[in-house]
């Protein structure tokens, strides 16, 4: 980070003060051996072997890491360090990809740190692209997936990546069944046939996992080191397995960083010296901070080499007028929405179907998108617009005030009364939402209760089924539509609104194909197809996919905005 | 005796109050997907030993805490006493600078606005301390960095160090005593500059108390006999504020400095947030938003164990300054 020059006075002025006080307790002088400055320095001044630069194959073109910026284009940053902020206390808990991986917030470093068999090009997430399998198949039954392995990866200790550190790594997920498990949901096996060729297999058809497995959470980590530091990949490792203590202090992937610290506040990271891919990262010291939204918001505007996660969209839009700093306000592939519950004994009027739609139609979206802030937008459908099979904003459900007072009536329900409950922000943006929906309902005639809880009391009714209208949000763990198979009947989010299997067969089925058919066309249309019908007749209303923002300082370039990782450090170069 | 009998009711509260919160610590903590899986939440509760009834894991975790161990927090997972040995000093570094500073400049005030009662000057103190008292240590935490860093430019913005700068080789875990013992002199500049805005911050509303306190105290002993006598003596009037009326007037000073220092230790959350100060305040919020059990007792444990010392000092302090607290 850029040090200004008055600040330097005052440590200047402190450390005449320091050395006189020292004098007295100090050593004379400080060890030879010890650091005298970032940990980052030595990294600075290590060389990655040519060898290991240089692929021993031709890989295709695609091959590439797309995200890496080309080095020659940027200028010397030797010795500085790229510091991102988040409001988020990166704890030991994220530093192991098979236990750790489901925070969102640990992603990025996860993505430095531990290369993945397939990856997404800058900015663009409909396709998956090679990085350590250079390619893959997929079988007719979408049930059994070959990946062909790069022969030149390799871990930042030098060793070769064999498709049997993958097998490894993938097991060793499995059987600790720790927070990422839900990733590898339905897959019965995987194996390594040679030393480059991996497979994984499905119970059910599942095209999606090439979009899975670009998950940080499904990093291929050294299972020599891991097996040496008590890491197992057996059935029982949830108790036998003892590499989680090793991963705390040090990582063991072949991605462009290594872990070179981590402190209370931020884990540090320097370049991979034996890094395999063909672009190198331009700043070989990145520091992922813990650091509140509202300094952030002060911070990057006195600051270089600076990256900041957090602000909201308000936040970011008010620093556009600065000509320091690169604004990136967008539209998040998150879902804010609305359900009521179809199950009798928690609400016993919610199936009532012309209820539902009063609902629907009662509420102001446009209203809700500007609540939310910069940056949002109406929800056309629960597939975020970025991804595939996501309906277009003209098939979005509009407010028909008439309409919905006319369904009430219909309903025979009165002027009914419901509790909405939801999670309390630290923001009140979810609040405000609330409000403005009760405001809405209330026109239409039903009479909302707002019941916001914090997290720890909100959730666990929410995924007990036990909240009579709910407002909750879903961030997606793959761009991929499948998903979003969650919101429906009898799964994960439509058990939560009481909606069964039962209800809505036809739609269960047209999802279950949809699920497992491979051709991306069609598997887009059927999304449409189903997304349609969950607007016009489904207790789950869609409300906005809220904004969010990437500020970075203006020298910094490439860096762009992931649902899967966040940012990729190793892609962002400097002007 | 009476430090085990609070240990155990205070362990004993913890683990009765945190299960009354109708949540489940394995979903708090596994996510919304791996939360609804089972087998994971099964895993999870077997892991920190949440599948037994409460009254085993509070003798587990009593008989653990016997022999010094406490637990593994289920947020970092590692030991506690890991979290604790990290967090603590950096609050304890914090909390020590600023307590020392409001003290020096409360104490010296609150006696100058005594001596200068109802005049300009102890108007004017009176103004600033209740400034001081009363401006939320939030609001004051972002509009100095925003003065200070951003506007004029004069310390560097929040943490411990500069993002760049490595940490000294930990002894006590306090960066600029640490950068001291090891001779790092960049490190302890560094250090030292980071730390004098949320000292600063922390210390105003703590020092405006003291000078409120400390005039009052003075003015009490001000007009006795023996501080009449003091001067008719012919003593200079330094050795009779410092000798006479201040050494009289310590006791209420040195109790609600005491009790502030317990503050400054356990509740510094908000200014230890706008800082990106890792310390106990903030590792307290978090264990609290997860239901993390081992780190909310090892968090309340040392609470209790910071405010027993905080009375202890201030008891031993009172024996040296009245011998006659020492007789009775």
């Amino acid at each position: 980070m850029h040090r200004p020059q008055r600040k330097l006075h005052i440590q200047a002025l402190l450390g005449a003060a320091a050395l006189a006080a020292s004098t007295a307790c100090a050593p004379a002088a400080p060890p030879a051996s010890a650091p005298t400055s970032a940990p980052t320095t030595s990294a600075a001044s290590t060389t990655a072997p040519a060898a290991a630069a240089k692929p021993t194959t031709a890989a295709p073109a695609a091959a590439a890491p797309a995200t890496a910026a080309p080095a020659a284009a940027a200028p010397s940053t030797a010795g500085r360090t790229l510091v991102v902020a988040n409001s988020y206390t990166f704890t030991t808990k994220d530093t192991d990809p098979a236990r750790g991986g489901v925070d969102f917030q640990a992603d990025p470093f996860f993505h430095a740190v531990y290369d993945t068999l397939l990856t997404f090009g800058v900015g663009d997430n409909s396709a998956p692209k090679p990085l350590v399998a250079e390619s893959y198949t997929s079988s007719p039954d979408a049930r059994t997936f070959t990946f062909k392995l790069r022969k030149d990866v390799k871990f930042s200790d030098g060793t070769p990546l064999k498709a049997g550190d993958v097998a490894f790594s993938y097991n060793r997920l499995l059987n600790l069944h720790d927070t990422p498990i839900y990733l590898l949901e339905g897959v019965t096996g995987v194996s390594a046939p040679d030393d480059y060729t991996f497979v994984i297999e499905t119970k059910d058809p599942n095209p999606a996992i090439p979009f899975i497995v670009t998950n940080p959470a499904l990093g291929v980590t050294n299972s020599t080191v891991l097996k040496a530091h008590g890491g197992s990949d057996q059935p029982g490792a949830e108790k036998t397995d003892t590499a989680e203590s090793y991963l705390q202090t040090a990582s063991a992937g072949s991605g462009p960083y290594v872990m070179s610290g981590i402190s209370t506040s931020q884990v540090e990271m320097k370049a991979n010296p034996n890094y395999w891919g063909p672009n190198k990262p331009t700043f070989q010291n990145v520091v992922l901070r813990d650091v509140a939204a509202a300094t952030q918001l002060i911070e990057v505007q006195r600051s270089t080499d600076e990256v900041v996660l957090s602000l909201s969209g308000d936040q970011a839009q008010s620093l556009k007028g600065n000509d320091k700093l690169n604004v990136n306000a967008f539209t998040s592939p998150n879902l804010t929405f609305l359900y009521v519950n179809v199950n009798p004994e928690v609400l016993p009027f919610g199936a009532n179907a012309h209820f539902q739609q009063a609902v629907r139609y009662g509420i102001d979206y446009d209203a809700l998108v500007k609540v939310a802030g910069a940056g949002a937008a109406q929800a056309p459908g629960v597939v975020p617009p970025q991804f595939l099979g996501a309906l277009p904003l003209t098939s979005a459900v509009k407010r028909d005030l008439a309409k919905a007072k006319s369904e009430l009536s219909a309903s025979g329900l009165g002027s009914p009364a419901i509790q909405l409950d939801y999670q309390t922000t630290s923001t009140g943006q979810t609040e405000a939402l609330a409000a403005k929906i009760q405001a809405n309902l209330a026109e239409v005639g039903i009479n909302v209760t707002l019941n916001g809880q914090p997290s720890a009391i909100a959730t666990p009714n929410y995924r007990g089924g036990k909240l009579q209208m709910g407002l909750f949000g879903w961030a997606p763990d793959y761009p991929d539509p499948n998903n979003y198979l969650a919101f429906m009947p009898g799964q994960l989010v439509g058990k939560r609104a009481g909606w069964l299997v039962e209800a809505a067969p036809t739609l269960v089925e047209l999802g279950n194909k949809a699920g497992a058919t491979a051709d991306n066309d069609t598997r887009a249309k059927m999304y449409r197809d189903i997304q349609t019908q969950l607007n016009q007749d489904s207790p789950i209303f869609p409300l906005i996919n809220p904004g969010g923002a990437v500020v970075t300082t203006k020298n910094l370039t490439n860096v762009a905005y992931s649902p899967v990782w966040y940012i990729d450090f190793a892609a962002i170069g400097t002007n | 005796m009476a430090l085990v009998l609070l240990s155990l009711g205070v362990t004993m509260i913890a683990f009765v109050l945190t299960h009354l919160v109708p949540e489940d610590p394995a979903e708090a903590n596994l996510g919304q997907r791996a939360g609804s899986d089972p087998v994971a939440v099964q895993i999870f509760r077997e892991r920190y030993g949440l599948d037994k009834p409460l009254p085993v894991q509070y003798v587990v975790y009593v008989s653990n805490l016997l022999h010094g161990d406490m637990g593994e927090s289920e947020q970092s997972r590692r030991p506690v006493r890991a979290d604790l040995g990290e967090y603590i000093p950096a609050t304890a570094e914090l909390a020590v600078t600023s307590i020392v500073l409001s003290a020096v400049l409360g104490v010296g005030l609150g006696v100058l606005a005594a001596l200068r009662r109802n005049k300009l000057t102890d108007q004017i103190l009176r103004v600033v301390s209740l400034a001081g008292m009363s401006m939320p240590s939030f609001w004051l935490a972002l509009v100095s960095l925003y003065v200070f860093f951003y506007q004029l430019n004069l310390i560097p913005g929040s943490g411990r160090l500069d993002p760049g700068v490595a940490r000294p080789p930990s002894v006590t875990g306090m960066y600029t005593l640490d950068a001291l013992l090891s001779g790092r002199m960049d490190t302890l500049t560094n250090a030292l500059s980071h730390l004098i805005l949320p000292a600063c911050v922390l210390a105003a509303s703590n020092m405006g108390l003291f000078t409120r306190f400390t005039r009052s105290a003075v003015l009490e002993v001000l007009e006795n006999d023996y501080v009449r006598t003091a001067r008719a003596k012919g003593l200079p009037e330094r050795a009779v504020i410092l000798g006479h009326i201040l050494r009289a007037a310590s006791p209420p000073v040195i109790t609600v400095i005491g009790l502030a220092f317990g503050n400054v230790m356990t509740g510094t959350v908000l200014v230890e947030n706008i800082f990106s100060w890792p310390g106990i305040g903030q590792y307290s919020f978090r264990s609290a938003t997860t239901l993390d059990l081992p780190s909310i007792v090892g968090v309340m444990l040392f609470v209790a164990l910071v405010y027993i010392l905080a009375n202890l000092v201030v008891d031993i302090l009172y024996g040296m300054i009245d011998p006659r607290v020492r007789l009775t």
